[in-house]
């Protein structure tokens, strides 16, 4: 490979592999769990202490 | 013994220096009092803080996250320390004072990554994860794989990216203190271990912020008194290095081969910034994610206004000092900071700019060093080995150990690695990044349908293919380095 | 020539359709389970909107930030004497003042995303989580 850096590479074929890895064999239990993460990822840890200060 | 074999060194690059120019002498590479003092000073309030710190590091939260507690402008300040290297600051001013333009490429890609994690990865992280960028991954998908292929490309970019701090800091104490290359080593990898091994993140954190302001008030006034020379305007600075350089100096050089190659380090800059694991871990130090995203966005701004100075800094030590005397302390102009301070400031001011760039790579390689820390403690020991069941003080002990392991090891693999090309392994470390962490990450946080399989196979992928694609890649003994500094010998 | 392939998943992944709250509630798992059970249905049609505003605002900024970077890496690598052409009585080139835009535009892209969080974002995540306590 005559490339000193590899990144046009590597990045676009490690999101490949990720996406075609995945479809090929769905998780349930990922899929499930996505909406929990989902709403984490924007209200944060709901529930715990943290919430009580506001 | 090691200061008379400098001291002839030094002798005979004046002597062969002095036949070519007559403002060669310069005392860079000789023990500098001024210099030295700053260090010490440096180092002894950073201890201080060390101690402080050690008496409110109890719980593991503490040890890796101080405690989540950290303020914005204190965390923007710490993750612009963590970023902003000496392969950055003497680096770019380097090779802007080389070859200009050439060095905006960099600073430019250095930068670009920043907003990307302000608007990608910052406030998720925080929200999803504990003390690493796993825990995002580990929050939907099953623990262990997920854990055990995240730690291993944590390590793997802390491995490269360590070796090339140890090695460029060797390097470069031994040119500005005059101390043996193994001796610098030492030194740095001893007085980072007793930062992170008993000072934790609270002690990294304020090392990181005393580097930040020092860096950058040195950085400022020293571009202060370039400009102040030329009216306050850095077009009467260009057109001065035109006058002795020929137009080429504001141009595009030899440093750009290929389209294809430029692009593709763009990406691995862009995105591997995205996924360095001690950078991520700053996230979890601040409250909350509203606090994670003013850091970020304070760290931007810093960083920038850096790179601005620093391209100031390079063009100032082209024309203030000149390349022939910058290239003959330095082969790569590493030094031309530091020589322009000597020029504009005298020694006082070259020994504050010294430490100054000691303090940074400090700075730097504490934080990788608790990164790794955390990988091997919190991923792999706590949640691979003890399935999440391991006690809080265990947890730390283990972490404390992984500490000494990595410094020792850090120690070791910058010695070993003594003629290694630094900027060869930058650029792995940020091509590892950008591949094997960036894009599970991303994935996981925005795909609904992302798999265990699919993030273990995407961060081998990235981990392998990097690896392989670098030690296939033709060697870097061309006219131009990979990535600059801090040392394109 | 200058949109990269991860441009495209970045901004196709990070402006997900807005999830309506009946298909969240359809799984029937633990975890849509335990949303459904804290969250009302309004409260969860307002998050799947936020999250869409937001993920189409970072999915924008991005795709400006690459075309900005890879457009100046573009002009220094296929362009160099257009890069070169220098500007201002020669006292500057094109690609410096172009590098430099680049630079500025980075702070000012982030500084417009924390702006728009700080009086739009937070005060819905507020209001989302109020709702809960």
């Amino acid at each position: 490979m005559p490339l000193k850096n590899p990144g046009i590479i590597t990045v676009p074929l490690s999101f490949l592999v990720g996406i075609v890895v995945s479809l090929l064999a769905p998780e349930q239990s990922s899929q499930d769990a996505y909406l929990a993460a989902h709403q984490r990822m924007h209200l944060g840890p709901v529930g715990d202490a943290h919430i009580a200060k506001h | 013994m090691n200061a008379l074999t400098l001291l002839t060194a030094v002798g005979a690059e004046a002597t062969k220096e002095a036949v070519k120019t007559a403002k060669a002498a310069t005392s860079l590479g000789q023990p500098n009092v001024t210099a030295i003092a700053f260090f010490f000073l440096f180092v002894s309030i950073t201890l201080g803080i060390t101690y402080w710190a050690a008496r409110r590091t109890r719980s593991t939260r503490e040890y890796f996250a101080a405690g989540g507690s950290l303020g914005s402008v204190q965390n923007g300040f710490a993750l612009a320390g963590d970023y902003m290297s000496a392969a950055s600051f003497l680096g770019i001013a380097g090779l802007v004072s080389m070859s200009g333009f050439d060095g905006l490429i960099y600073s430019v890609g250095w930068l670009v990554g920043w907003p990307v994690i302000t608007f990608l990865i910052a406030e998720p992280l925080r929200n999803l994860g504990k003390f690493t960028f796993a825990d995002v991954l580990a929050f939907r998908l099953r623990q262990r794989p997920v854990r055990i292929a995240a730690a291993s490309g944590t390590l793997t970019v802390v491995t490269f990216y360590l070796i090339a701090q140890m090695v460029g800091a060797g390097g470069l104490i031994h040119l500005m203190f005059g101390l043996s290359y193994k001796v610098a080593v030492v030194i740095v990898g001893g007085v980072m271990l007793l930062y992170v091994l008993f000072g934790g993140m609270i002690a990294t954190t304020w090392v990181q912020i005393i580097k930040a302001v020092l860096l950058l008030m040195g950085a400022t006034l020293l571009a202060g008194l370039v400009l102040s020379r030329f009216g306050w305007n850095p077009l009467e600075l260009f057109a001065a290095a035109r006058d002795r350089y020929g137009s080429a100096v504001l141009a595009p050089g030899k440093l750009v081969a290929s389209p294809l190659e430029a692009i593709s380090l763009g990406i691995a800059l862009m995105f591997g910034t995205a996924g360095l694991p001690h950078v991520l871990m700053r996230f979890y130090t601040v409250p909350d994610a509203a606090t994670a995203r003013r850091s970020v966005a304070l760290a931007t701004t810093i960083i920038g206004a850096f790179y601005l100075v620093t391209f100031i800094l390079g063009f100032g030590a082209s024309v203030l000092v000149g390349r022939e005397t910058i290239n003959s302390v330095a082969a790569g102009g590493n030094m031309a900071a530091p020589l322009l301070a000597e020029a504009l400031g005298g020694t006082g001011f070259l020994g504050f700019i010294s430490a100054v760039a000691f303090a940074t790579i400090l700075a730097v390689v504490a934080g990788l060093t608790l990164s790794g820390s955390a990988a091997l403690s919190h991923d792999l020991w706590n949640h691979v080995v003890c399935k999440g069941q391991s006690p809080e003080h265990e947890q730390l002990r283990i972490a404390k150990i992984a500490t000494v392991i990595l410094a020792l090891l850090a120690i070791g693999l910058g010695i070993l690695f003594k003629d290694e090309n630094v900027a060869f392994m930058v650029g792995l470390a940020f091509a590892i990044a950008a591949s094997a962490n960036f894009p599970a990450l991303l994935l996981s946080m925005a795909w609904k349908k992302f798999t265990t399989r699919g993030a273990v196979a995407s961060m081998v992928t990235g981990t392998v293919s990097a690896v392989v694609l670098i030690l296939l890649s033709p060697p870097s003994g061309s006219t131009s380095c990979t990535t600059p500094p801090p040392s394109c010998r | 020539m200058t949109t990269s392939p991860p441009a495209s998943v970045a901004q196709s992944l990070a402006a997900p359709k807005p999830i309506t709250p009946a298909s969240q509630l359809a799984m029937g798992s633990t975890a849509a389970t335990e949303i459904a059970d804290s969250m009302s249905h309004p409260e969860l049609a307002e998050l799947a909107a936020l999250a869409a505003r937001r993920g189409r605002l970072a999915a924008l900024l991005t795709t400006i930030m690459m075309i900005g970077y890879f457009g100046f890496i573009g002009l220094v690598a296929f362009a160099k004497p257009t890069a070169g052409t220098l500007l201002a009585g020669g006292r500057v080139s094109v690609g410096i003042v172009a590098g430099a835009c680049v630079i500025v535009l980075a702070p000012i892209l982030t500084s417009i995303y924390v702006r728009w969080a700080n009086r739009h974002y937070d005060v819905a995540v507020r209001r989302l989580r109020g709702g809960k306590a």
